[in-house]
């Protein structure tokens, strides 16, 4: 299993200049998913802030190719 | 069921026809979930899959919603996705017909038009199709089996054409064409192969190299301008349809425009209908003629985009003009294509008269005796320039 350091050495797919605010957990999160993710890598999320923050046109925050899907499509429980 | 294509006739019901015309143009793949009455669309490509005759990545998935999510995320990876739905299950991919016309995805859709609850109703009418009129695709209405079944590979060339990029629909009647077998003739698979040539999507959702986004979030600095190319290549889409037609015709012989005339050259007074009310409200023409009264049909095909322009062109000698909706705008002021052609005609001079008569709501037949009626009303209002009801309920 790959440690936090191992991972740390991989491909950063998430860049900085994003719009969330500072402090907020999400992109850390993000970036060790990408970061954990062996291959090429494409992300779909359902639309929340991560996404509104992160793809403000004509900018992305994303290295890797990305489709955001409405709310409704998110799996529910 | 084990249909050759040849050149010859071919008994086929509507859905069999639009499934069959899937199976030949074998896209990379369709996501479905089956409502009355297009069931057999997906039934029969179901089957196609099954056997090994197409190529198809078939995705049974648990709503229209999923359905058609599963459609723009296969197009935005570049397939050719194609799907079918009628009615609630047009109704349940509201939200994401405007996604997929939005990221500009040439998905191709077959409608078969049928009542919205409630009160529940299986049968024909045009609310479903009419509701998705602004959502930003192009539609395409058919009379019979044999325009149903061509229409979908034109729908393919318009959507997928380099000036429109935009999804299209193809809408049929519910039960009146989806289930009536008509003799058809079907075109051989080699000449499907080289009308609809080969897609390829400008951008992929899997091209990590260029890594794009699919969705992005705009603001008010940049959203009006997406807003802006897409409206403009909905207006492109007519001269692409047109392009598309002609180049159908000189292929397999049968010729379509953006709308169909019948006896309307001398037509004091002209019926508007879309699809299968078209082939009753001919029998009616034929009949009035002759008695001697000047009448005419204006049958749209291409309603989205509105053709307007060559519509007024065509229906300004006519002195009265009924058009009949079979779905009501609930607005008090008419029914859709109403609006639109009424519209349509406000800059004629002289201007004709214009009435809406809202028919065959869930299925209710629509006959030769309506459509004569309908005629001798406006004879009237083309003779004395009045119209007594601007707006009714017929076939009640």
């Amino acid at each position: 299993m790959a440690t936090l350091k191992d991972l740390s050495k991989q491909q950063e797919l998430f860049s900085g200049g994003h719009r969330l605010c500072a402090g907020c957990g999400i992109p850390p999160i993000v970036r060790l998913v990408l970061r954990a993710a062996n291959g090429p890598v494409v992300t779909t999320t359902a639309t929340e802030y991560l996404e509104v923050g992160t793809t403000i046109y004509p900018y992305t925050a994303w290295r890797c190719p990305g489709y955001t899907r409405p709310s409704r499509t998110r799996p529910r429980p | 069921m084990a249909i050759t294509a040849t050149k010859g006739q071919t008994g086929l019901t509507g859905n069999s026809a639009v499934a069959y015309a899937m199976k030949q143009i074998n896209p990379d793949v369709c996501a479905a979930y089956p409502i009355t009455p297009s069931t057999q669309i997906v039934e029969d490509f179901s089957g196609y899959v099954a056997d090994g005759e197409v190529t198809t990545e078939l995705i049974t998935v648990e709503s229209e919603h999923s359905a058609m999510s599963a459609c723009i995320g296969a197009a935005a990876a570049g397939a050719r996705v194609m799907t079918a739905t009628s009615s609630q299950g047009l109704a349940l991919m509201w939200e994401m017909l405007y996604i997929a016309s939005g990221m500009r995805l040439p998905i191709v859709l077959a409608n078969v038009n049928r009542a919205l609850s409630s009160p529940i109703n299986i049968h024909c009418d045009h609310s479903d199709s009419m509701g998705a009129r602004d959502s930003g695709w192009v539609q395409l209405y058919s009379e019979t089996v044999q325009e149903a079944y061509d229409n979908v590979f034109m729908a393919v060339r318009i959507a997928e054409h380099k000036d429109v990029l935009l999804p299209a629909m193809v809408c049929l009647d519910g039960f009146i064409t989806s289930h009536a077998i008509e003799n058809i003739s079907l075109i051989e698979d080699q000449e499907v192969r080289q009308f609809i040539g080969s897609y390829n999507a400008k951008a992929s959702l899997l091209d990590t190299d260029k890594a794009p986004t699919f969705g992005a979030m705009t603001l008010p600095d940049t959203y009006i301008e997406f807003k802006r190319q897409q409206s403009e290549a909905m207006t492109r889409a007519k001269g692409a349809a047109i392009e598309v037609m002609k180049d159908f015709g000189k292929r397999f012989g049968r010729e379509y425009g953006l709308f169909e005339t019948y006896r309307l050259e001398d037509a004091e007074a002209a019926i508007v209908v879309l699809n299968s009310a078209a082939g009753t409200t001919k029998v009616a023409v034929d009949a009035l003629r002759k008695e001697g009264k000047k009448v005419g049909l204006l049958r749209p095909r291409l309603f989205r985009p509105f053709p307007w322009q060559e519509i007024a062109g065509a229906l300004k000698g006519c002195k009265a003009i009924t058009v009949l909706d079979r779905a009501d705008s609930m607005n008090a002021f008419g029914g859709p294509v109403f609006s639109e052609v009424r519209s349509a005609l406000y800059d004629l001079d002289p201007r004709p008269r214009v009435m809406n008569r809202i028919y065959g709501l869930g299925g209710r037949d629509y006959k030769v005796k309506d459509a004569v009626e309908v005629f001798n009303e406006a004879l009237k209002a083309a003779e004395t320039g009045r119209v007594e009801t601007l707006v009714k309920y017929i076939t009640l």
